[in-house]
């Protein structure tokens, strides 16, 4: 089997065994539990988990904006040639904007209020690049236009608060990408947003991906999205990768359970009306995680030995990595076959 | 985390993954098994069930200052209201022959130029600023929330009323009207209650309080009972047909009972600072009467000579204030909702 | 508009429960001198037993129509008809146990300081329909068994119980006074996915047993469809087209309403570069000053002159199949 695909030799991020937790009055909760992954120049890769999954809070340990009482508790993150656990608060500051940035699920909250567009895009430019003002206010039009803003001289005096919601996440991609970032980190950046505009914004990401060749970690919970932008997913459940691999190998050559119970779990938008099969019972509590797969509670495959012991990551595929005990008996996928049809 | 010579040296070259190959693993028959419902729902267990308050409980428990405050409390009111009972004098005797004494055996905190000796004179003076407190909390509770929730509830042109009503009596500043209630009603309270040992100007002092630090509360029940109103619970009661006084009751107070008695625990500080300023020049506690503020306002003339005649009380003081600030702070952390979950 | 026969929606029959004529629900904004339109003028009815949905984007006024529609809020215009009767003006306690509701959001509509039992019995307690404890205590630990959770839970607090357990319980409180009509304002957007059919299967399951009829507000348009018997569209407050689940979703009529289909992202690859795909361009304009005529013409692709000037009526389209377009009769 080919593993030039997993080596770390064209690498723009390479995380290793990265363990993250929340020292709580009530405990240590673990939200994040031994995640491996890396991602290549150019790359998007969709991260798909629902709320507890440690989705989001890997990325923000990447940025190093992890906020008390959070921690990392062990491994590494390698970002372009550094190893982002040790660099200083000033260098990371540096890396932030200009080389990492990132675009939130809510644009009013990353945004000031009580300053103009315009000001906050040409301190986030001048900030990173050594351009003039007037320079910089050029840039900025032309980032706003980019993204799809009308009369952008116009846009560049108004507040964040005159703008609607779908104009904000472009200005917030329009901010993102002024300083042509090598990473563009986008945590849930349309699930606020209505599907109308969610379909805008998903376009414009679509467009930006081609134009600058960023490389893009999508973080949702809704697989439609990642099919749209990616080329790379991977499933999250309780702080652990389940299942990463090409789109294509997410929804043909499903090999994890929770993958599958998370793409049948919905109405298919179709005529039919059998019964919907969820996935039963109710996310684990990461205060008290169990011993073993952290799914094992609501897998209807669990298997005495997923109670006792964590599954290693199994090589189902070319790029293609499942956890679970059950590709010791069986070969990986089953072929889910595209059962989809169109509405 | 290892240290950073511990971790893999990954320096641009990085390591490639392991991963397990499918069927390569030989596993026992027992343990491909499949799992029993039992054992599955066995390892989702419910945690110990907790209520707002044991969680409280547990969070101020935790908060080693908060804790020490508390203690400070505890032993400050057994100082100001049990001490009186057990010493051997009053606060007005004057012992002769024991004028101005250094703190000694007899008088631990010395006597003053009249022989009347400072430690029950202390402890005097701690009861009244305690019982200011502790008056004046029970008022603003009250008051302050009664009005608070009403006008936060019914809303419209009550609720304007009320809160215009509150800036004017917030604008005011409260010194001018104690001093203004105290010059207006001396006459008044000295010819109904001529025997009071609190005298006039003690009493004006709880009556302008009574009056004016219910504002601060009322305020800040209306801001939470306006929040809580539009929170999808209440508007579920309403649908099943609440009526106001049950969702005040059931919903709204209960919800908002955390931040009440946080604002009450910070008014004590706050009264007991302003009477012993009062006090101290000249407006509060009258001879034979002692506060803490006048204690030290007694010792102003004999400084120098006499230092330990203003240490005690201005240490009380210090050490009250400084207790019930932590205490609220204490308070406010196990009882702030928003650091739940 | 809303009094005009044509606006209907459909004729009222014998079976209809809930009937609702040119519904307006205005709301009063701070600093602004015109009223925020929330609902303008809807028209539409609701059969006994029927699942209705209603989608739109936020902002459009649906899960207004449904707080409306059990007088949470005053309308300022229209009639509502429940069971043949108008109940625009009167008194609501008689009907508060037959009409209930589930709210979007499981965190904010549990009161946390009430233990479960308590929360799922304060219907019981506010109408009085008990006589004894073991009374009260029967019919609660029948509600948890019907939405799958145990009397174990009545002495638990909300924040124990997880966003799916939650809205279980909400539905609960709902079901506690028997009643015959829920409105369900999008009690699954708040889920997780892998919750969010468990929550689905329990409002089928429900409605098979016990004859509800469902209001189910929502955005995600998979879901409404497989719940709903009929759906309706809405934009900006109105109305644009109402049909048979899958006849709104095969023939589509209202240029809106084909825009909103053609967006939906579907978890397949082969379907993510849809040639069929409608972006609108542009934004939802404002309520409190939406555009004349056809409130859609700013962003829809066909618009003509006509649509600035006159705003198109309800009209039927097919068996059942209404849409508000000029465009419909050609003239557009």
């Amino acid at each position: 089997m080919s593993a030039d695909a997993l080596d770390g030799r064209d690498h723009l991020l390479n995380i290793q065994n990265l363990h993250i937790s929340f020292f709580t009055p009530a405990g240590e909760v673990k939200a994040v539990n031994g995640v491996s992954y890396t991602l290549r120049k150019g790359e998007v890769l969709g991260i798909v988990g629902e709320s507890g999954s440690g989705k989001s809070v890997s990325v923000t340990a990447l940025m190093k904006l992890l906020a008390y009482p959070g921690r990392v508790v062990d491994g590494s993150i390698w970002f372009d040639g550094k190893d982002i656990l040790v660099q200083p608060s000033r260098e990371m500051q540096k890396i932030r904007g200009k080389d990492i940035s990132m675009i939130f699920q809510d644009p009013m909250t990353s945004l000031n209020p009580v300053y103009t567009i315009g000001n906050q895009l040409i301190e986030t430019i001048r900030r990173h690049s050594a351009m003039s003002n007037s320079a910089a206010r050029q840039r900025g039009i032309e980032m706003l236009s980019l993204v799809g803003i009308n009369n952008p001289a116009r846009r560049m005096r108004q507040y964040p608060h005159a703008l609607s919601g779908g104009m904000r996440q472009r200005v917030m991609i329009a901010m993102a990408l002024s300083c042509s970032p090598k990473l563009l980190i986008a945590d849930e950046p349309t699930t606020s947003l209505d599907v109308t505009i969610q379909a805008q914004i998903l376009a414009l990401m679509k467009k930006m991906r081609q134009e600058t060749g960023t490389a893009i970690m999508l973080i949702t919970h809704d697989l439609g999205i990642v099919t749209e932008l990616c080329d790379r997913v991977m499933i999250m459940y309780a702080g652990k990768i389940v299942e990463s691999g090409s789109v294509e190998d997410i929804y043909y050559r499903t090999s994890h359970p929770y993958t599958k119970g998370l793409l049948d779990c919905l109405p298919q938008n179709s005529e039919e009306r059998a019964p919907l099969r969820p996935i039963e019972g109710n996310p684990v509590d990461l205060l008290d995680l169990p011993k073993g797969c952290g799914f094992a509670s609501r897998c209807d495959k669990c298997m005495k030995i997923c109670l006792r012991e964590t599954p290693p990551d199994f090589l189902v595929g070319d790029g293609h990595v499942s956890s679970c005990w059950l590709h010791t008996v069986q070969n990986g996928q089953d072929g889910r076959g595209n059962h989809h049809g169109n509405g | 985390m290892k240290p950073i010579h511990e971790r893999e040296k990954l320096t641009g070259e990085l390591r490639i993954q392991k991963y397990t190959q499918p069927m390569s693993l030989m596993l026992n028959i027992e343990d491909i098994a499949p799992a029993t419902e039992d054992q599955k729902k066995s390892r989702v267990k419910m945690r110990e069930s907790t209520t707002y308050w044991q969680d409280a409980l547990k969070r101020f428990s935790q908060n080693k200052v908060a804790m020490v405050s508390f203690g400070i409390i505890v032993l400050i009111a057994i100082f100001a209201f049990l001490g009186p009972l057990a010493a051997p004098y009053t606060y007005e005797q004057q012992i002769r022959g024991s004028e101005r004494l250094f703190p000694c055996f007899a008088h631990p905190f010395g006597t003053d130029n009249l022989g009347r000796d400072i430690l029950v004179r202390t402890m005097t003076g701690t009861r009244i600023s305690l019982a200011i407190g502790i008056f004046c909390t029970l008022i603003v509770l009250v008051i302050g929330t009664l009005v608070g929730s009403a006008a936060g509830y019914l809303g419209g042109w009550l609720d304007n009323m009320i809160m215009r009503f509150c800036e004017i009596l917030y604008s005011v500043p409260d010194i001018l009207i104690i001093i203004i209630l105290q010059i207006s009603m001396k006459r008044f309270l000295d010819s109904a209650f001529p025997n009071m040992t609190l005298g006039s100007a003690m009493v004006s002092i709880f009556i302008a309080f009574a009056m004016l630090y219910w504002v601060n509360m009322a305020r800040m029940v209306r801001g939470q009972i306006l929040i809580l109103k539009q929170s999808e619970y209440v508007l579920a009661a309403k649908a099943l047909g609440a009526s106001g006084r049950r969702i005040i009751q059931k919903h709204l107070l209960p919800n908002a009972v955390g931040a009440i008695i946080v604002t009450a625990m910070y008014q004590i500080p706050v009264a007991i600072f302003t009477e012993s300023f009062l006090s101290f020049m000249g407006l509060g506690a009258s001879a034979p009467l002692a506060s803490l503020g006048s204690l030290a306002n007694d010792s102003l003339s004999g400084l120098a000579s006499y230092p330990y005649l203003m240490f005690f009380p201005a240490m009380l003081i210090l050490l009250i204030i400084y207790a019930f600030n932590q205490f609220g702070d204490g308070l406010r952390d196990a009882l702030d909702p928003r650091l739940k979950e | 508009m809303g009094t005009d026969k044509s606006d209907r929606g459909a004729a009222k029959t014998e079976k209809t429960l809930l009937q609702v004529t040119g519904l307006k629900q205005h709301f009063r904004v701070a600093g602004e001198r015109a009223p925020l339109k929330a609902v303008d003028g809807v028209s539409m009815y609701i059969q006994k037993g029927e699942t209705f949905g209603l989608v739109g984007e936020s902002g459009c006024g649906k899960s207004t129509i449904g707080r409306t529609i059990l007088r949470l809020y005053e309308p300022t215009d229209g009639v509502i008809e429940y069971d043949g009767v108008d109940i625009t003006h009167v008194n609501m306690k008689p009907y508060r146990k037959r009409m209930q509701i589930v709210f979007q959001d499981p965190y904010s509509s549990l009161n946390p300081r009430m233990t479960v039992g308590d929360i799922v019995g304060e219907p019981l307690d506010i109408n009085k329909t008990y006589r004894s404890k073991k009374e009260r205590y029967d019919v609660i630990a029948d509600r948890l068994n019907l939405v799958g959770l145990n009397t174990e839970h009545m002495n638990r607090y909300p924040h124990e119980f997880s966003g799916g357990q939650r809205q279980r319980i909400s539905i609960a409180r709902a079901l506690a006074l028997n009643p015959e009509f829920i409105v369900c304002d999008e009690p699954i957007s708040a889920l997780d996915v892998s919750i969010q059919a468990q929550v689905i299967n329990k409002f089928i399951e429900l409605r098979q047993d016990l004859g509800l009829t469902y209001l189910f507000i929502a955005h995600d348009l998979a879901v409404v469809r497989y719940i709903s018997n009929r759906i309706g569209v809405m934009y900006l407050g109105r109305l644009v087209e109402s049909a048979g689940a899958d006849e709104l979703f095969t023939h589509p009529a209202h240029p809106y309403t084909q825009a909103l289909l053609s967006v939906i992202p579907i978890p397949d690859p082969k379907m993510n570069t849809r040639p069929d795909r409608i972006i609108l361009e542009g934004e939802v304009p404002s309520p409190i000053s939406p555009p004349s005529g056809c409130y859609f013409r700013t962003r829809c692709r066909y618009a003509t002159p006509l649509c600035a000037e006159q705003t198109p009526v309800m009209q039927e389209i097919g068996a059942g199949h209404w849409a508000a377009c000029h465009g419909l009769n050609g003239t557009a």
